[in-house]
């Protein structure tokens, strides 16, 4: 285990402990506001100095000025006679669309190839899966709305395509023109095959 | 009569608006936590949740996650029917953190946090075998750490970008890639707001005045209402244009400040109204 790591779970440890004695003194007026107050200075010091330690994030949203460009990697599979289609965050549950891309730069940038082959495989099983779950429409129950929006597959989309046996992974990259008015190119580059 | 009021401000006792606030948040407490796939984290492959594992040591052995997520629910429902309100919310509170460090180690779900302070809150102030608390303060802190974040969300603008994260273009340029990644593109309706710079300023700018000014707004002790529907129609502009919601999460929360006596009274008198004299 990392150091950070030890740290961080003797923290949640002593959270925690604190939390259920608060609660099992809460009748005490000066134990309520000693734990509220800690809770208060906590977020206040996670978001000054913009250190999050969860449950406290540090709910810096959006807070610095969109780059002209943005580089982002994207997972696609395609069947047997090279249909693609691109992976929504939701055949990857519970990840959702930002931490999908992130896992593909990751993956394709730190990875040793036998890693970067399992964990291919493990998307292709994956999707399939979903592929299917979709076809029998079981995924529409009341799910509470996704944090982050992401298409994801339709019975239209599947329509023909045979079970996904090709995993890629494209670099995709964002260029605004110069006043930030349109997206002057969106090009992409494939990075990672692996066939099945 | 407005949608929002600040409890800081509207200190009346109310124990209809505290219990439908326990509702509120175990009800959607427990949607959340079931609507999301924890029992899939087992069969990743080990290295990946290695890999990603920013909270090591607390993982645990993933067989006992879905046990959890569904101890977790049952602890949410439990305390939105008012059984064992202490115990519940605490033990509530503490299997989200838990979840919730999970899930960073490999996704970024930090909404959680909206259902763990109310329930913190509500296990600290409701007395051993009461159902809700005998105070309002309860609903007074939860809204001072919401407009807490927001002032944060607010200021971390301000101090990390300054002026410029107002000009037209940081806006334009981000709902842009936001659309694109989310929403397959940008939708046309959104094409309205992208084309008129003037537009663009107001909402920047807006954003960061409305963020900024609920806390002022609580503990000065003044109507939040306006604030609060501005904040809201941001979050849902947020969502239409760049796909990242916040519209159902933090709206739970906005509930919890809904007058629900009043309506409830004045509903109360329509009907007497409408009943007919025998």
């Amino acid at each position: 285990m990392r150091d950070g790591q030890q740290t961080y779970l003797l923290l949640i440890g002593l959270f925690a402990i604190v939390t259920v004695v608060a609660v099992a003194l809460a009748r005490h007026r000066i134990v309520r506001r000693a734990y509220v107050g800690s809770l208060l200075g906590l977020m206040v010091v996670a978001g000054i100095t913009g250190t999050a330690v969860w449950p406290f994030p540090s709910w810096h949203l959006f807070p610095t000025v969109q780059p002209r460009m943005t580089l982002y990697s994207e997972i696609r599979v395609a069947d047997a006679e090279d249909r693609e289609l691109r992976v929504p965050a939701e055949a990857l549950a519970p990840l959702e669309p930002t931490p999908v891309r992130r896992l593909a730069t990751n993956a394709f940038s730190t990875y040793t190839l036998a890693k970067q082959m399992e964990f291919a495989e493990f998307v292709l099983e994956r999707t399939n899966e979903y592929g299917r779950a979709v076809l029998d429409e079981r995924y529409r129950f009341a799910r509470f709305p996704a944090h982050q929006a992401g298409r994801g597959w339709t019975t239209d989309d599947l329509q023909e395509l045979g079970p996904f046996i090709v995993f890629r992974v494209y670099a995709i990259k964002i260029s605004l023109s110069e006043d930030f008015s349109r997206i002057q190119s969106l090009e992409e580059e494939l990075i990672f095959e692996h066939k099945s | 009569m407005t949608i929002f009021v600040n409890p800081l401000r509207e200190t009346k006792y109310s124990a209809l608006n505290l219990t439908v606030g326990r509702v509120i948040i175990g009800a959607f407490g427990a949607w959340i936590v079931l609507s999301y796939d924890f029992g899939a984290l087992a069969d990743w492959p080990e290295f990946i949740m290695r890999q990603h594992r920013l909270y090591g040591g607390v993982v645990g052995p993933m067989a006992v996650i879905q046990a959890e997520q569904w101890a977790a629910a049952a602890m949410l429902l439990a305390f939105a029917a008012g059984w064992q309100v202490r115990v519940t919310a605490t033990t509530a509170a503490l299997l989200l953190i838990h979840l919730g460090a999970v899930n960073m180690t490999v996704s970024n779900w930090k909404v959680l946090a909206f259902f763990i302070y109310p329930l913190l809150i509500f296990a600290l102030y409701t007395a051993r075998g009461d159902r809700i608390p005998r105070t309002i303060r309860p609903l007074q802190i939860t809204l001072v750490m919401f407009a807490i974040i927001y002032a944060i969300t607010g200021l971390s603008k301000l101090t990390r970008s300054g002026v410029s994260w107002f000009g037209p273009g940081n806006l334009r340029g981000t709902i842009l890639v936001n659309a694109t990644q989310h929403l397959d593109g940008v939708p046309r309706t959104t094409e309205v707001l992208l084309s008129n710079d003037f537009l663009l300023i107001i909402a920047s700018v807006a954003t960061v005045t409305l963020e900024l000014a609920l806390i002022v707004l609580v503990l000065i002790r003044a109507p939040i209402g306006t604030v609060m529907v501005g904040l809201l129609a941001m979050h849902v502009i947020i969502a239409v244009t760049m796909g990242i919601n916040y519209v159902f999460s933090l709206g739970a929360i906005y509930l919890l400040f809904v007058p629900w006596e009043e309506i409830s009274g004045q509903l109360r008198r329509r009907f007497k109204k409408l009943t007919p004299r025998s």
